[in-house]
């Protein structure tokens, strides 16, 4: 990566510069770039859902970035402007937590109060472009929820912890993490026994019936032909 | 960053943590599959590095699902048809986009629900910044193996949920479906056994005519009946039964029929006068 410099002091300065200027902008695109890794392909009025199982009181962000197939170019435009996102979070009960627009970058966050499936959708927002059909967008996209969404340099510096400290309070969250999830789990095992009763509740009553209709069925049958039987005077 | 006199490595290293910042993720996504729909996902990884592929079927028909990992190149890395779950490791032999399908083309009318994880490289270390010159102390390797023994287990609560998902939709399915056959086996029950008792047996005949004369008929069972046949032969009985077609069961049967003249002899006539009711019907 350490490039000798053409030659000269001044030449050498200026060499350097320019290096440095180039590999940041370099890193700067890649952090640009790559932050997102995870990306898909969607129409241009097309939504698409994700589902995130999560137990109460997680914190859910969400980073992504959105580019244009470029027709002429044939690929996908670095940015567009104009172009937004419109994401929609819904909990558990269908109740919308979250619906905003963002622009073609975006991140949204938000904490779920009831535990259970949520549901994030993305489209985007091009109306005008529906005329022109078959617009491709690429989507980055990067969820993380719980634990995974806290950002421990940052919370290092805030609170001025020590690095055992840092690891401890990692350690906390992720324990938290297991406890909450534990719990979550509890209360999906009582819906899966409920589920599982009201099957067994179904089928002897419907057993009980079945037997009843059959018997009452069958005394019917028999008395309704026999006084055909009589009335025909064959028996 | 460490504090360097010259600005020449700073920026490499920088490139280098932005890279292996990148180089390390965890993707962890459940989506929808519609019937007959194919969805993939993209990832640019760099050689070397170790990927793995986690996923599993969570809701919809059979839970199984095609998957396909292909290579920049479009080898084909990993292909299997109609799997519930699986995982898959690898090492990303040369630079570029790999790319990964979920298939649901096989099936004709139900969506599934996928969750896949897809881990590329090792997790980026807590502190980025500093270069480890001295070995870790025993509390922080205490707490580092603490940390990697509470990732597996996140790592095996969510396999449990997403298990305890399967089963929980499983069950759900069984619960409607129970629901909806014992409607619909009451209704058919009910509905077979009133046609088969009155459809064959109970359809009245369409004719008046046909009707009076059984009718008629049938008030005589049990009495003695004169018939008068076309033949002039005469039948007097007590009538037992009759069927649609007037064929009739008589006891204790007269049967009279007309001599010639010639034939005749005083002794063999006998004198009847009875009141002959014709009972002929338009």
């Amino acid at each position: 990566m350490r490039r000798a410099p053409p030659g000269g002091r001044a030449g050498g300065t200026m060499a350097a510069l320019g290096e440095a200027l180039r590999a940041a902008v370099a890193a700067l695109l890649l952090l640009g770039w790559s932050a997102h890794g995870l990306y898909f392909h969607i129409g241009e009025t097309e939504k698409r859902c994700f589902i995130e199982e999560i137990p109460d009181e997680t914190m859910v962000i969400g980073n992504y970035r959105t580019q244009l197939w470029d027709k002429q170019s044939e690929s996908f435009l670095p940015s567009t402007p104009g172009l937004g996102m419109h994401v929609e979070v819904k909990d558990p009960d269908g109740k919308v937590v979250l619906s905003r627009q963002y622009g073609s970058e975006g991140r949204f966050t938000f904490t779920s109060h009831t535990p259970g499936e949520h549901q994030i959708c993305l489209h985007s927002n091009s109306t005008r472009m529906a005329l022109f059909a078959g617009g491709k967008l690429r989507v980055h996209l990067d969820i993380q929820v719980g634990e995974h969404t806290n950002n421990y340099p940052e919370i290092a510096a805030k609170d001025k912890l020590t690095e055992l400290q840092l690891r401890a309070r990692q350690l906390l969250d992720q324990v938290e993490q297991i406890q909450k999830e534990q719990n979550y789990q509890r209360y999906r095992e009582e819906r899966f026994r409920m589920t599982s009763e009201s099957t067994n509740q179904r089928v002897l009553w419907w057993s009980i019936a079945q037997t009843i209709i059959l018997i009452l069925t069958g005394i019917w049958q028999m008395r309704h032909l026999k006084s055909f039987f009589e009335a025909k005077k064959l028996v | 960053m460490p504090p360097r006199g010259s600005r020449g490595p700073l920026p490499p290293l920088l490139v280098l943590w932005a890279l292996a910042a990148c180089a390390a993720r965890a993707s962890e996504i459940t989506f929808e599959l519609p019937d007959n729909a194919k969805q993939c996902f993209y990832e640019e990884i760099a050689q070397g590095t170790k990927c793995t592929l986690e996923f599993q079927v969570i809701t919809g028909g059979h839970y199984d699902v095609d998957c396909r990992l292909e290579d920049p190149d479009g080898i084909v890395l990993y292909k299997e048809m109609k799997k519930q779950y699986d995982s898959f490791t690898f090492t990303a032999s040369r630079n570029g986009t790999y790319k990964f399908c979920f298939s649901n083309e096989f099936s004709t009318f139900t969506h599934k629900t996928v969750y896949f994880d897809f881990q590329v490289g090792e997790d980026p270390p807590l502190f980025p910044s500093e270069n480890r010159v001295t070995a870790l102390t025993q509390m922080e390797s205490a707490c580092v193996s603490i940390h990697e023994a509470l990732k597996s287990v996140i790592d095996y609560q969510t396999h449990f949920r997403l298990r305890e998902a399967q089963g929980r939709s499983r069950a759900e399915d069984l619960n409607t479906r129970v629901a909806y056959w014992s409607i619909g086996e009451a209704i058919i029950l009910l509905v077979v056994s009133i046609g088969q008792n009155t459809i064959p047996l109970g359809v009245k005949r369409v004719t008046q005519q046909g009707q009076k004369e059984g009718e008629l008929v049938d008030k005589c069972i049990g009495s003695r009946i004169h018939i008068v046949m076309k033949s002039d032969k005469e039948i007097v009985g007590t009538l037992l039964g009759f069927d649609d077609f007037v064929n009739m069961v008589l006891e204790d049967v007269t049967e009279f029929w007309f001599l010639e003249e010639k034939d005749l002899k005083c002794e063999d006539m006998i004198f009847i006068c009875t009141l002959r009711i014709n009972a002929k019907s338009k």
